[in-house]
C-alpha cells in the first residue's frame, strides 16, 4: 500500500482575506497554521498597526475594493478570495472584482444581512458565510438537538454544506454509512471525530458525538432531518 | 418612465429634480439619511423613501412595478454597484446606472451590464481641457506680442 505520508498533505493555496476584524484575523491565523500562503488586507490604519506586530508579512494595509490594491497584492496569483468585512456591499464588490478582473476560481463572502443571501449567489459569489444565520442556528441548536447548522452555501444557493452532531438518541449510531438510506442529492463529505477529520467510506461506522459534514440539495433538508433524529 | 434614484446628495438631488420636471416621469428617491432627503424640499412631487440601499428587502416594494431607470448616486462605490446589480439582475430594471469613483472599478462593472459613470474620469477630462485651452490662449497672446 502506498504510504500516505509520502504524498503532500494538501495543495498549498494562496488565500487573500479581506477585513481584519476578529473573523478575518482568526481565519488568517488558521490558514497560516495549515501551511497556506495568506495575505490579510485591512484598510484601517489603527487596526492594521494592531495586526502588524503579530502577522508581519501576512498583513497588508489597503482598501481591497480599489483596483490598485488588488494589483499590488498580487491578486492574479490567488486561488481563493475571502471577503469578511462588516459591509455586505464591500464584500460583494471585492469578490466580483476578483472574478471579473483576475478570474479567481473561488470567492467567499461574509454576509451580515441575511436578506442579501440570494442576491450574492445570483451575482456570482461562489459561497457565502451568513454570520447572522450561523449564530442564530447555534442558538437554536442549544434547544433543538439534531439541528442542521449551515456551514457553507454553494453557487446558486441550491446546495448547502451542513454540520450536524450525532447525539445519543440518533438513529445513526453504530450504523455503517452504506446502511443509511440517505436522501437523493445528499452526501456525507466528512466526519469530525474527536477533533480529527475522518474521510468516510461505505464501511465507516457512525459513532455517538460525531459531527457530520453533509453536502445536500436544499429541498432535501427535511428528509435528512427525519433520517438523523 | 419610472425612475428610481438611490442617494440624495448634491448630485442625487439635482438629478431627481431634473427628472421630475418631465411630468411623464414617476420619480422615487431613496436615501438612508432623512436629512439628505430634506434637500428635495417641500415642492418635490416625487416619492421619498428612507431606506438602506444595500438591504435587498427595501427594494421589494419600490421595485414591484417595473422600473425603467435605476440610478445609484451615493458616495460609496460599493453600495452603488451592489444596488445597481440588484436593480438589474433581480428586478430587471431596463437601465441601471451607478456612480463609481474608481475608474478601473467602473470599467470592470460595465462588463456585468450596469452602466457606470466616473466623476474622477470626467473631472480629469474637464481639467485637461481647461489646461489645454488656457495654454492655447497664452500661446495666442504670445503670438500677438
Amino acid at each position: 500500500m502506498k504510504n500516505e505520508k509520502d504524498s503532500p498533505v494538501e495543495e498549498q493555496l494562496f488565500v487573500i482575506v479581506v477585513g481584519g476584524g476578529k473573523m478575518g484575523y482568526n481565519l488568517t491565523k488558521l490558514l497560516i497554521k495549515e501551511g497556506h500562503e495568506v495575505l490579510l488586507v485591512e484598510k484601517d490604519r489603527t487596526r492594521y498597526s494592531e495586526l502588524d506586530p503579530e502577522l508581519g508579512e501576512h498583513v497588508y494595509m489597503g482598501d481591497a475594493a480599489e483596483s490598485e490594491t488588488l494589483k499590488a497584492i498580487g491578486t492574479n496569483r490567488a486561488n481563493v478570495m475571502v471577503a469578511v468585512t462588516g459591509d455586505d456591499a464591500t464584500n460583494l464588490v471585492i469578490c466580483q472584482m476578483a472574478k471579473i478582473m483576475y478570474m479567481i476560481p473561488r470567492t467567499i463572502a461574509r454576509i451580515s444581512n441575511p436578506r442579501n443571501e440570494d442576491i450574492f449567489s445570483t451575482l456570482g459569489v461562489d459561497a457565502v458565510v451568513n454570520t447572522t444565520k450561523i449564530v442564530n442556528s447555534l442558538i437554536e441548536k442549544e434547544v433543538d438537538s439534531g439541528m442542521l447548522v449551515p456551514v457553507l452555501e454553494m453557487k446558486g444557493g441550491k446546495v448547502e454544506v451542513l454540520e450536524t452532531e450525532v447525539d445519543s438518541d440518533s438513529k445513526l449510531i453504530n450504523k455503517q454509512i452504506k446502511e443509511i438510506k440517505m436522501p437523493e442529492d445528499c452526501l456525507i463529505v466528512s466526519i469530525i471525530r474527536e477533533g480529527e477529520v475522518v474521510f468516510p467510506h461505505g464501511n465507516t461506522v457512525i459513532q455517538k458525538g460525531d459531527s457530520l459534514m453533509v453536502m445536500i440539495s436544499k429541498q432535501r433538508k427535511a428528509e435528512l432531518r427525519n433520517i438523523i433524529s | 418612465m419610472k425612475i428610481v434614484i438611490l442617494g440624495c446628495g448634491r448630485l442625487g438631488e439635482r438629478v431627481a429634480k431634473k427628472m421630475e420636471k418631465d411630468k411623464n416621469n414617476t420619480v422615487i428617491v431613496m436615501d438612508k439619511n432623512s436629512n439628505a432627503l430634506n434637500r428635495l424640499g417641500k415642492d418635490f412631487t416625487g416619492q421619498i423613501i428612507q431606506a438602506d440601499g444595500t438591504d435587498m428587502q427595501e427594494y421589494t416594494e419600490v421595485m414591484k412595478e417595473k422600473t425603467d431607470i435605476f440610478i445609484a448616486l451615493t458616495n460609496s462605490d460599493n453600495t452603488n454597484i451592489m444596488a445597481a446589480e440588484i436593480a438589474k439582475q433581480k428586478y430587471k430594471a431596463s437601465t441601471a446606472i451607478a456612480r463609481v469613483d474608481d475608474p478601473i472599478r467602473a470599467k470592470a462593472f460595465e462588463e456585468l451590464g450596469i452602466l457606470t459613470f466616473c466623476p474622477t474620469t470626467l473631472g480629469e477630462k474637464k481639467i485637461a481641457k481647461l489646461v489645454e485651452d488656457s495654454s492655447k490662449k497664452e500661446a495666442e497672446a504670445e503670438d500677438e506680442e
